[in-house]
């Protein structure tokens, strides 16, 4: 779906209009002609959510999350997940220290404003529920002590999709705990090309410098937070919601958190195109991030083939009423 | 290997056909509540065998059982139907069945497997409903039976859900739904269809009345009177009903008094051809009817609404006469229906109070009504024949033994002690002197035609309550009461209570105020609030009562010849082809009723001004072969329109501007003036495009 011109032209100088701009420039200079992924994962983050990047191998997903760590400022780790990740490789163990005889809190990877979480389901359930467990409550408790994460604090993870081998699948509720989920596909032929001529990106990355401070992005999630939403519109998105609850070619319908998900970075997608309200066009462009892994078909006993279904919804509900 | 590969296509099958699992449970709770009031008129143990069934059904669901063999099903309902011949008899009546009928149906439940079997289920339980109006039709019933049909109908929804949106709640709102448009064709049918007399003859039910006024009564047999708070009947006086006093509602007369037990009598067969009845619309007066014209006094019309009995006879007020066809007056002054009265029955009936009954007697009324046999109870038959000397006349006489009532101690009580079959009466009017209403009643008459007086036993009931919200009057089983009626020449049958002379409160105050503690404390909860008192509680009683009345009266007493004289004055003469137009324009506006509340209910109830405008420019599009699909928004519509007729898009750019601001932007409000704009700035769209 190609962006509306009329979204560009009802634009409204926003504060940060400069800051996301120059954002957008950073991350497209060293992930090519992906502008659609890269504005969605932006969204994400200004929503403050945690970002899910779903795709093939070698098809730059930990390229881009590297990127928008870098572009963003923020301090990160990467984690790769493998089966023999246990849970106190993430969140950290605790040590007896030899020179003031007492056990000591060694913080593990997650203590970082981004968490990169490389190929997120290969490590086991076990492992996973540990870092998602951090996504929710925003703190780590070893030993009866809470430490808290500093702030703001992403999770961006990658996924194999669920069909290759050596994956567990993520459940439903762990899925829930993400505000987005993207594809990135393959690049276009122009873009191909460029990367023929110009070699592995990562040489770019190094190059690459932080445009905002942590108290910018505060600010601009600040910022989405006071985006408008007319009646009209809310309107709307309740009878997006409504239908997945009620047709049967849903196995079941959006959670109240999905509903909350969908209108927070509609928010954010509006913010990024520089307007201080949203508009339908804004919940059309973000809703199949947003529902497609919390979707489910009812013809569907596998797993999360939601694409389709969120092309059902577009179509099934009236954007008026 | 051929088992095997039986086996698995079988498992195929299921899964295609698989009973979803809500509409399973719903359909087992469904067959529970569908069989369960049949246990007023079939073997208990039917109904525990179905509810059996249902748990077994419900264990294989669960897996702890398995679905019967074809040879233990077969055994299975050759040892049902025996059963149930065993239990019910092999007879004509409906009750044998209805029970055949809910056996079979727990039974196919026991066996239901796929969809299909279902709704086989789901038919039966629709039949079944149906059956129970046969044998009940009270408020409640329906209301229960209601439910169940929407339990039923859920089922059947469920059946048809997704089996991974299973919403029995939804499904169960669904079914409300179906049935309630068919409430409208409901009426229609129920007030307009023509009521077709049964197509075949039911015969009685087996069972005898429950409670009520049995042909026979054995007072000293009876160490217990149990008061059941039934409905007898009800009555609707035309005018101020008479004081609860005067209110003696004859049944039965009890002529035949044999070894302590009263009984009715019948005309000697020897005198066959003396007429019994005196039908209504039977143009001769007979023998035993008064001339109606030439008596005095006051008229008293009244219909009555007779619970059923499963017997002949009906209430009224001596001297009664009915008005409604096939009900009649007999020689002893007690009405009857031509068939047993087997649901509620709304008879007419005008009551002479000063009519003479009887004013000659025949001979072979006054041997019946005189007999005694004299070997049986010897001391009241002296006591009788002394008090009899001692008074100048009969009307002294009588005066006399309800004295004696009234200065020995005669108790009343219902629970009195029990009495020898020979010399009962000796026993109880010098020994026990405890009784109830037959008892003394019984007394009375013995010592009455001791001294060669006629006299006999009446049946009936006396009083009743009235409802203070509709007026009618209650008479429950609780008022049944027994007097005595005895003979003069010229003034005929005479009235005298005994009842009243020992305990003068249960005819001029209640029944509780004449019963002794001890009685009172036996009673039923339910008799008692009725008889006593918390006035919310009794006020509940009354309303609910009156709702019931209302029910009888407007919906079951909705009989062919109500109907008849509605359609009369709805159409004049009737003929079939006015029916049946009328039927089919009943039914076409109940139909119509029901589309329009449908489109009603599901209209646009989008108020917002600036959608109504792009809307109505939206429908006028669509003669230029512009449709809008619904995800499109404003914009993008727009856009859409100027791609395909290659218009300068940046023109209606302000358009699309203010579409976006007016309906998404909160800080931008509407005015009366910028919707003007906006209008215009869409018709000059349209104005291209044309």
């Amino acid at each position: 779906m190609e962006i509306s011109p009329a979204a560009k032209l009802s634009q409204i100088n926003t504060p940060q209009a400069e800051t996301i701009d120059a954002i957008i420039g950073g991350v497209s200079k060293v992930l090519l002609g992906k502008d659609k992924q890269i504005r969605l994962a932006l969204t994400c983050l200004f929503a403050g959510g945690h970002l899910l990047i779903e795709d093939l191998p070698g098809m730059g997903k930990t390229l881009l999350s590297h990127t928008l760590a870098q572009v963003l400022g923020l301090e990160f780790n990467r984690m790769q997940f493998t089966s023999d990740l246990l849970p106190s490789d993430v969140i950290g163990v605790s040590i007896f220290d030899k020179n003031t005889s007492e056990f000591r809190f060694m913080p593990g990877p997650v203590f970082a404003q981004v968490l990169l979480a490389d190929e997120i389901n290969r490590a086991t359930p076990k492992s996973q529920s540990a870092l998602l467990e951090v996504m929710e409550e925003q703190t780590v408790t070893v030993d009866g002590e809470t430490h808290h994460l500093p702030k703001p604090f992403f999770v961006i993870a990658t996924q194999n999709p669920a069909t290759q081998t050596g994956t567990y699948p993520l459940p439903e509720s762990q899925m829930d705990r993400f505000l987005m989920r993207i594809e990135l596909g393959y690049p276009d032929q122009e873009a191909e090309r460029m990367l023929l001529i110009e070699g592995d990106r990562r040489k770019k990355l190094e190059k690459l410098q932080a445009v905002i401070s942590t108290e910018k992005l505060i600010a601009i999630q600040t910022e989405v937070e006071q985006v408008k939403v007319a009646d009209t519109l809310l309107d709307y998105v309740q009878r997006l919601v409504e239908y997945t609850r009620k047709e049967n070619v849903f196995a079941f319908g959006l959670s109240p958190r999905g509903s909350l998900s969908l209108l927070r970075a509609a928010k954010a997608w509006a913010l990024i195109y520089q307007r201080n309200h949203v508009i339908p066009e804004d919940v059309q462009q973000v809703l199949p991030s947003v529902v497609e892994h919390r979707l489910r078909s009812s013809a569907d006993f596998t797993g999360h083939g939601g694409i389709s279904l969120a092309q059902k919804l577009l179509s099934g509900v009236d954007v008026l009423a | 290997m051929k088992t095997k590969s039986k086996q698995h296509n079988k498992w195929q099958h299921g899964v295609v056909a698989q009973i979803p699992r809500n509409s399973l449970i719903m359909l087992i709770a469904a067959f529970s509540m569908v069989i369960l009031p049949h246990v007023a008129q079939i073997s208990p143990w039917i109904i525990a065998a179905g509810i059996f069934c249902a748990w077994w059904r419900w264990m294989i669901f669960l897996g702890r059982r398995n679905f019967l063999t074809i040879w233990q099903k077969a055994a299975l309902a050759l040892a049902c139907g025996a059963a149930v011949v065993i239990s019910e008899g092999v007879t004509q009546n409906l009750e044998t069945w209805a029970a055949l009928l809910i056996m079979a149906f727990a039974l196919k439940l026991l066996e239901m497997k796929t969809q299909r079997d279902a709704y086989v289920i789901v038919f039966i339980a629709y039949f079944v409903i149906a059956t129970e109006f046969i044998f009940n039709h009270s408020m409640g019933i329906v209301f229960y039976e209601l439910c169940a049909l929407i339990l039923v109908t859920a089922a059947t929804v469920g059946m048809n859900q997704f089996h991974t949106r299973v919403k029995p709640l939804e499904s169960v709102k669904i079914a409300g739904k179906i049935l309630a448009q068919a409430v409208p064709l409901m009426i229609v049918l129920f007030v307009l269809f023509p009521r077709i007399g049964p197509i075949w003859s039911i015969s009685s039910p087996n069972q005898q009345a429950r409670s009520g006024l049995a042909s026979e009564m054995t007072p000293g047999d009876i160490a217990k009177l149990a008061l059941s708070d039934e409905i007898a009947f009800r009555a609707i006086f035309k005018n101020t009903p008479p004081s609860t006093n005067e209110l003696y509602w004859r049944g039965r007369v009890y002529a035949d008094f044999r070894n302590g037990k009263w009984s009715e009598a019948d005309i000697p067969s020897k005198f066959n051809n003396i007429k019994k009845v005196d039908w209504v619309n039977n143009q001769k007066t007979e023998w035993f009817m008064p001339k109606i014209n030439k008596t005095e006094g006051k008229k008293i019309s009244y219909s009555i609404l007779l619970e059923p009995t499963h017997d002949l006879w009906l209430i009224g007020m001596d001297l009664a006469v009915p008005k409604t066809p096939s009900t009649g007056v007999m020689w002893d002054y007690k009405l009857v229906n031509r068939q047993p009265v087997q649901s509620l029955l709304r008879y007419e009936v005008d009551t002479y109070p000063n009519a003479t009954l009887n004013s000659w007697l025949p001979q072979f009324l006054r041997n019946q009504t005189t007999h005694i046999d004299t070997n049986d109870n010897p001391k009241t038959i002296a006591f009788a024949q002394n008090l009899y000397a001692e008074s100048t006349n009969t009307e002294e006489f009588v005066e006399k033994i309800l004295n004696q009532i009234r200065d020995q101690p005669y108790h009343y009580t219902l629970e009195p002690p029990k009495l020898e079959k020979e010399n009962s009466i000796d026993q109880f009017w010098f020994e026990t002197r405890q009784g109830f209403c037959s008892h003394y009643a019984g007394a009375m008459v013995y010592m009455l035609r001791a001294a060669g007086i006629p006299a006999r036993m009446v049946g009936g009931y006396q009083g009743g309550e009235i409802n203070p919200i509709t007026g009618h009057i209650v008479v429950r089983q609780y008022l049944a009461h027994a007097w005595v009626e005895y003979w003069l020449p010229k003034k005929g049958w005479q009235r005298a209570d005994p009842t009243a002379a020992v305990a003068p409160s249960r005819i001029h105050d209640s029944l509780s105020a004449a019963l002794p503690e001890n009685d009172l404390n036996s009673l039923s909860t339910f008799t008692n609030v009725r008889l006593n008192g918390l006035p919310g509680l009794q006020k509940m009683m009354f309303l609910f009562e009156s709702l019931e009345h209302r029910w009888n009266v407007f919906i079951i007493g909705y009989d062919s010849k109500l109907q008849t004289d509605f359609l009369q004055k709805l159409l004049g003469k009737i003929t079939t082809a006015k029916i049946a137009i009328i039927l089919f324009l009943g039914a076409l506006l109940s139909t119509i009723f029901v589309a329009i509340s449908l489109l009603w209910s599901n209209r646009n109830t989008t108020q917002h001004p600036v959608i109504k405008t792009f809307q109505s420019f939206v429908s006028r599009l669509q003669k230029y072969g512009i449709e809008r699909s619904p995800e499109e928004t404003p914009a993008q519509f727009i856009e859409k329109i100027c791609k395909q007729r290659r218009l300068d898009e940046q023109s209606y750019q302000p358009a699309i501007n203010m579409l976006n601001n007016l309906l998404y932007n909160p800080d931008a409000s509407y005015t009366q003036e910028t919707l003007h704009t906006l209008k215009n700035n869409l018709q000059a769209l349209q104005l291209k495009l044309s």
